[in-house]
């Protein structure tokens, strides 16, 4: 699905140039579940904004679904973001002033097709991530792990192949940070592509692929039988 | 379909957050209000003048007495006088008649034990014809009783109010300028001002009998010509204003004591001054949307900067940058739409209070005042809202969700 060549990424900031990735390969099969591990300031993040097509990489090639997506304009990486891929933050991003509902539904209000059951799937998602007796609560009126929930419903309601998590159980407590992982252990078996950042090595466990990264490139990848 | 989606999106951001909106519509109501209430005026001014004019008639030369224009009676000049309205009749081609009219203002009349300051009017009977001098009740006099300087009068509604406390002055004695007349007839309200005073507070009666009787003057204050030719009737004016001039042996260059009027003369001279105003104030109006418009603008900038993790997060969903800018420019021009009508609604509200105060200032909803407001709306809402949505809309991603 996803194939990474020789990737690098380099900040530029008045002249000063910090080289954040340094050559990374990376391929991606459909349904697999893949974390990401390493130390802070490794590049991780900038790592998922690339493969999320949030960020350009600066050199290197990139495949998806064998599309070169270095040469895909802006629109054309929305649409991808928008139909194929899932994101879910460390720090939930919800619309403050919106509904548990609405949020899960915001990505179709830039979809090309809107669904004619667009409310029907958010509130299935929502069911399914728990939260059926809160559809109408607005992200304060939630938990952390409540909002979470909410963040991943959210980046379902596209049915997207793709799910990215960056740290998504960095902000939780032990438990909701279990049934977090669990929900996308959950998704993993329901066939989507997962692949997550985390520091905890028991979140590593649950995946067949770690891959350990320093200092801007792979050093060792773990695969489970 | 998806843009809808998108300018809705624009919207309920908007309806989340009411007083950042009621902030930024500020500036267009007040501007649209203005603006409307400018034109109120305007096309009430317009539509009264209008109605003045078909009073006085396209057909109708006027001459007053006195130079300068819209000259009624005031400073009195005593040189025009019927001969001179007899020489127009018979010198000037293409005229049907010359009505001669004497206004006396600020005249003593009395009731038993009543009395009051009014406008006398002297005409001959065929001036009783004109839309101004309509009855409401009792009848006019004829050519008989004006040769024979009868003292009968008519008296406008107004002062039948205040002579004779609103009662049925009909048969009744009024006295004008100590000289006793018997009530024969009622005016119709005309509403209008009259060289400063009320035209309905006026008591009409035979030129004869006024300049005879009650005044003993041999001077007229105008002369009344009907024309049967309107195509040439500038050019009657000034036969006319030639003619008076040799009779009053005024030179080339010197300052005639009358003054020629005709509708089309009259409307030109009253719609610059209407026109001098509501340019005035209509660019008060848009001085004031475009100060609404930068603080509208400026209210937006610091919302995108608030707004930056949500920028981030719907460019993170599948918005593109285009999407962004849509988004937020829907916002200012939906927002200016609403300050338009909320504008709108608020002007024409204060013009009409205005002209309930001021009853000499008529206002009527003006269209083209609201297509107006419809334009000036979305440009201020488009013209001001590109740059904050522009800025929204090159935020990268990454940066904004950080
Ligand atoms: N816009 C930028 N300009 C310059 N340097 C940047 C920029 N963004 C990130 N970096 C640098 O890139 C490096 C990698 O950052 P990144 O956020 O990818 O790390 P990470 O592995 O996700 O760390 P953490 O585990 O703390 O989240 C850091 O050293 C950071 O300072
Ligand atoms: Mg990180």
């Amino acid at each position: 699905m996803i194939r990474l060549k020789r990737i690098e990424k380099t900040f530029r900031n008045g002249g000063v140039d910090t080289p954040v990735l340094k050559g990374i390969d990376f391929s991606l099969d459909e349904g697999e579940f893949v974390a990401l591990m390493g130390t802070s300031g490794t590049g991780k993040s900038t790592l998922m904004n690339i493969l999320g097509c949030l960020d350009r990489a600066t050199a290197g090639q990139y495949e998806f679904d064998g599309r070169d997506v270095v040469a895909l304009d802006d629109v054309e990486l929305s649409r991808l973001r928008n139909e194929k891929i899932g994101f879910v933050f460390q720090q939930f991003h919800l619309l403050p002033r919106s509904s548990a509902l609405t949020n899960v539904m915001l990505p179709l209000v830039y979809a090309s097709q809107y669904p004619a059951d667009a409310r029907e799937r958010a509130e299935q998602l929502l069911a399914m991530v728990g939260l059926k007796d809160r559809m109408g609560y607005l992200p304060g009126q939630l938990s952390g792990g409540q909002q979470q929930r909410v963040a991943i419903a959210r980046a379902l309601i596209n049915r997207p192949r793709l799910i990215l998590a960056d740290e998504p159980t960095g902000n939780l407590d032990r438990q909701s940070a279990l049934d977090i992982l669990d929900l996308f252990s959950d998704l993993h078996r329901q066939g989507h592509a997962v692949v997550i950042v985390t520091h905890d090595q028991e979140v590593a466990a649950r995946a067949r692929r770690v891959l350990h990264m320093v200092d801007g490139r792979f050093e060792r990848e773990e695969v489970r039988p | 379909m998806r843009l809808l989606r998108l300018a809705a999106e624009g919207l309920t951001v908007l309806t989340r957050n009411r007083i950042r909106a009621l902030f930024m519509t500020i500036g267009t109501v007040l501007g649209i209000a203005s603006l409307t209430a400018v034109m109120a005026m305007n096309d009430g001014a317009r539509a009264q003048l209008e109605q003045h004019l078909n009073r006085f008639g396209a057909d109708k030369i006027r001459v007053h007495a006195g130079g300068g224009r819209m000259h009624h009676g005031g400073e009195r000049s005593s040189t025009l006088t019927l001969e001179d309205g007899k020489a127009v009749a018979l010198q000037v081609a293409g005229v049907e008649s010359v009505n001669a009219l004497l206004f006396i203002p600020e005249t003593d009349v009395r009731h038993e034990g009543s009395s009051s300051k009014a406008i006398v009017i002297g005409t001959s009977p065929e001036g009783l014809d004109s839309p101004m001098n309509e009855l409401d009740s009792g009848r006019g006099f004829d050519r008989t009783e004006a040769d024979e300087m009868a003292r009968v009068c008519l008296v406008g509604p107004a002062l039948q109010d205040k002579i004779f406390g609103g009662a049925d002055p009909m048969g009744e004695r009024l006295m004008v300028n100590q000289v006793a007349f018997t009530v024969i007839g009622i005016l119709k309200p005309q509403g209008m001002g009259f060289g400063g005073m009320n035209i309905d507070e006026r008591v009409v009666i035979p030129i004869s009998t006024a300049m005879r009787r009650v005044f003993r003057v041999e001077y007229v204050s105008a002369l009344e010509i009907a024309s049967n030719d309107r195509e040439r009737i500038e050019q009657q004016a000034e036969e006319i204003r030639k003619l008076l001039a040799e009779r009053h042996h005024i030179n080339a260059g010197e300052e005639e004591d009358f003054h020629v009027m005709t509708a089309s003369g009259m409307a030109e001279f009253r719609l610059a001054a209407v026109n001098k105003l509501s340019l005035l104030v209509g660019s008060l109006a848009l001085l004031c949307m475009l100060v609404g418009g930068a603080v509208m603008m400026n209210i937006l900038l610091v919302s995108v900067g608030e707004r930056t993790r949500e920028i981030g997060l719907r460019r993170s969903v599948g918005a593109s940058r285009n999407d962004i800018f849509v988004q937020f420019l829907t916002e200012s021009v939906v927002v200016n739409l609403v300050g338009m009508v909320a504008g709108i609604v608020l002007g024409f509200g204060v013009a009409l209070v205005l002209s309930t105060v001021l009853p000499e200032m008529p206002v009527v909803f003006s269209l083209k005042g609201a297509g107006m407001a419809v334009g000036f709306s979305v440009l201020v809402g488009l013209g001001f809202g590109t740059l904050p949505a522009r800025r929204a809309a090159r935020l990268s991603p990454v940066e904004a969700l950080r």
